[in-house]
């Protein structure tokens, strides 16, 4: 029983929510595109239920931690259970779109989200600078590309030579996109394997389940 | 095309596979980790950037197919491993994944259902920056669908604390995850990895399926090339239809 509970039941769900999905797709059917339809609701309502599962995940994690009075870190826990149910309770009272809420998002969370953005520019360049030194021939190429690129596009550069904008455009529209392009329609390949696996269940680790491995070991025996 | 030589690989024929540097390098930063004491880490992203039921959705289960293998690495390895997600649909399946993996391995005295923890999702990347930093982890592995805050902010942050990071993500992730990572699934390495993880005839088959699509891929946009330069539009008028 367990078993078809925790394996057969799920899979019989990718089966029917894959299936119905291509079909839609691929076939002008009413039925399959309205069964489709529903299925897609069906998805987004569970993941805003699964909501709930983050609110007390995020309340036992804390709480594990203000009680064992974890040194120094306690009262940042504390903190941040008060407000995650003070705000709970605030868009349950008052709605989530009342004044007082939206004062509080816009003027707090947005504020702060803002703020992690702007670290994001320090890492950069933290990025930047380990990625530019000259470590071979490949990041030669890549520096001297980068070079070329930021002089085409900066108004100095073209005081400089007027030739640095056309190599700039050209390293962008024929080697860059050329490459990327190659990138992209390989990762499209391998995204389309990965639901025919999974659609067919003949992938189950996103389940936890080590069949595929222990398959493997007793092929490798074999 | 992918059921052909999935059917083939069931018959018994052999393929050989290139291996992924990639997949090594998991292998090294986990052990690295397990040297040192310190936990591993891993991450699928920012909940924002995609979701399991939209099109970015097999990126994450792709992602998932490489937790299963850091999983059972940190069980065999005696490394503690700390799951930080954001995506609310996925919680209870990588919940069940880790918690399956562990039994599995017989390490189920080892298993802490509070490594295995669901980020707030609009402060998904500080919060896991916040949790990598006080757990002072040794390897960082981050394999998903990514967006800007993650693919710079958090490995950047992973390599700051002197851990090993290793990512595999989405094409216009490559170029700054590169920036930020020791180790990276570039492309369809990422898809191709738990073939060579798992050695499994069903993965190496549809691996090997993928790369004759490839091959007939650029075999058409050659053809293509060719054609059109002649004034020929008879392959692009067919890729309209």
């Amino acid at each position: 029983m367990s078993s078809i509970l925790r394996q057969r039941v799920p899979l019989l769900i990718v089966l029917i929510s894959g299936l119905s999905m291509l079909g839609e797709f691929f076939f002008n059917v009413t039925e399959v595109t309205s069964i489709a339809a529903q299925l897609r609701l069906l998805a987004v309502t569970v993941a805003a239920t699964a909501m709930i599962l983050a609110a007390v995940s995020v309340t036992m994690n804390n709480i594990h931690n203000i009680v064992r009075r974890t040194k120094g870190q306690w009262p940042y826990h504390l903190w941040c259970v008060v407000l995650l149910w003070a705000w709970i309770f605030l868009g349950l009272y008052s709605g989530p779109t009342s004044e007082t809420y939206l004062w509080f998002f816009n003027n707090i969370l947005a504020a702060l989200y803002s703020s992690i953005l702007g670290i994001l520019l320090f890492s950069l360049f933290m990025g930047f600078y380990r990625a530019f030194r000259l470590r071979g021939t490949e990041t030669g190429i890549m520096i001297a590309c980068a070079f070329l690129v930021m002089l085409g596009s900066v108004t100095i550069g073209e005081l400089m030579w007027g030739g640095f904008a056309p190599v700039s455009r050209w390293i962008l529209a024929v080697p860059n996109a050329g490459a990327y392009r190659g990138l992209i329609i390989v990762m499209a390949i391998g995204l389309m394997a990965v639901a025919f696996k999974t659609i067919f269940g003949m992938d189950l680790s996103w389940m936890g389940i080590l069949r595929s491995v222990t398959e493997g070991k007793k092929e490798e025996k074999a | 095309m992918i059921m052909l030589f999935i059917l083939l690989a069931k018959r018994g024929r052999k393929f050989e596979l290139r291996k992924i540097p990639a997949v090594a390098a998991v292998e090294e930063g986990v052990r690295r980790a397990a040297e040192m004491g310190r936990p591993v880490h891993w991450t699928e992203g920012h909940p924002l950037g995609s979701k399991l039921y939209d099109s970015n959705g097999p990126y994450l289960v792709a992602g998932l197919a490489i937790l299963n293998y850091v999983t059972a690495l940190c069980t065999r390895l005696k490394a503690r491993l700390i799951v930080n997600i954001g995506h609310t649909e996925l919680f209870p399946l990588v919940h069940e994944l880790v918690r399956n993996i562990f039994l599995a391995e017989g390490a189920s005295n080892r298993y802490v259902d509070d490594d295995v923890q669901l980020m707030p999702e609009q402060s998904y990347a500080i919060a896991l920056v916040g949790s990598m930093e006080r757990n002072s982890i040794g390897c960082h592995i981050q394999t998903g669908y990514f967006w800007s805050q993650d693919e710079v902010l958090i490995p950047e942050v992973a390599q700051g604390i002197g851990a090993f990071v290793v990512s595999g993500a989405q094409v216009d992730a490559i170029p700054y995850v590169i920036m930020y990572s020791s180790s990276v699934f570039i492309a369809d390495e990422f898809f191709a990895a738990a073939a060579e993880i798992t050695n499994n005839s069903t993965d190496i088959g549809a691996l090997i399926g993928c790369e004759w699509i490839k091959m007939a891929a650029m075999l058409l946009m050659l053809a293509g090339s060719i054609l059109v330069t002649l004034g020929n539009n008879v392959l692009l008028n067919l890729t309209k239809f």
